[in-house]
């Protein structure tokens, strides 16, 4: 499986119209440090393509197999509440 | 030491004289390990939304996710456990550690199975054969850093 790109990660995110902190509670991350950094230069010192799982949920992204609205279904109820 | 030393009994001689050095470096590893599934599991959740999947193939991805967290748990349960001990129970408390990651590479070797199994169930749907398939490889990768981390209690 090809690496994702910085551009790959920002347009995953361009098409769901999410901010990176959105972006990041729909994936299950902490904050959205870790989605900046996939969508930092290639070059920048934090950047970090994603791995594993994540680089799973990406592809699906962008293949337009999951929308903003089934990521939020996905959502911890927990963390909706902490983030209204 | 005895010639027919049984590697059950070597494990269990390496848990009783394991130094605290030693310990840190597996314990961390198991973190790791945990800190993953954790993220593992979540990723699944996220996967299960996706409306293409059938229900029987949700039900079973969301299965596979809180099994994954659970694992995660059980492992992060452990080296708490580990950090907690009186200092006497250290040979004790390392012998369980062992234990339960043991169990847990078992149980994550039995996820990664099942989720290379429910490939089949995607049907003629390639964009989901590769996602599970993903999954799977995922699962299969944690199998073998456990194991990694196994190999250095």
């Amino acid at each position: 499986m090809t690496p994702l790109t910085p551009e790959d990660c920002r347009e995953a995110r361009r098409q769901l119209g999410l901010s990176s902190a959105a972006m990041a509670r729909a994936l299950g991350l902490y904050d959205g440090r870790a989605v900046r950094r996939f969508e930092a230069a290639a070059d920048a010192a934090s950047a970090r393509a994603p791995q594993g799982p994540l680089a799973v949920l990406y592809r699906l992204i962008l293949a337009g197999a999951l929308s903003a609205d089934d990521l939020a279904a996905a959502e911890p109820e927990d963390h909706k509440e902490e983030t209204g | 030491m005895p010639t027919s030393f049984s590697a059950a009994g070597a494990a269990a001689h390496h848990a009783a004289t394991a130094r605290p050095g030693e310990a840190n470096l597996a314990l961390d590893h198991l973190e790791t390990a945990a800190g993953r599934l954790h993220g593992f599991s979540a990723a699944l959740k996220v996967f299960a939304a996706t409306p293409q999947l059938g229900a029987e193939l949700r039900g079973a991805i969301l299965a596979d996710s809180a099994e994954a967290g659970a694992i995660a748990e059980a492992l992060g349960d452990c080296v708490q456990a580990f950090y907690d001990r009186p200092p006497s129970a250290a040979g004790r408390a390392w012998g369980a550690v062992q234990g339960e990651a043991a169990g847990c590479r078992d149980r994550l070797q039995g996820l990664a199975r099942e989720l290379g199994d429910l490939t089949l169930l995607t049907g003629k749907n390639l964009a989901l054969t590769d996602a599970v398939g993903f999954f799977a490889e995922c699962a299969d990768d944690y199998t073998l850093h456990l194991d990694g981390a196994l190999g250095e209690i």
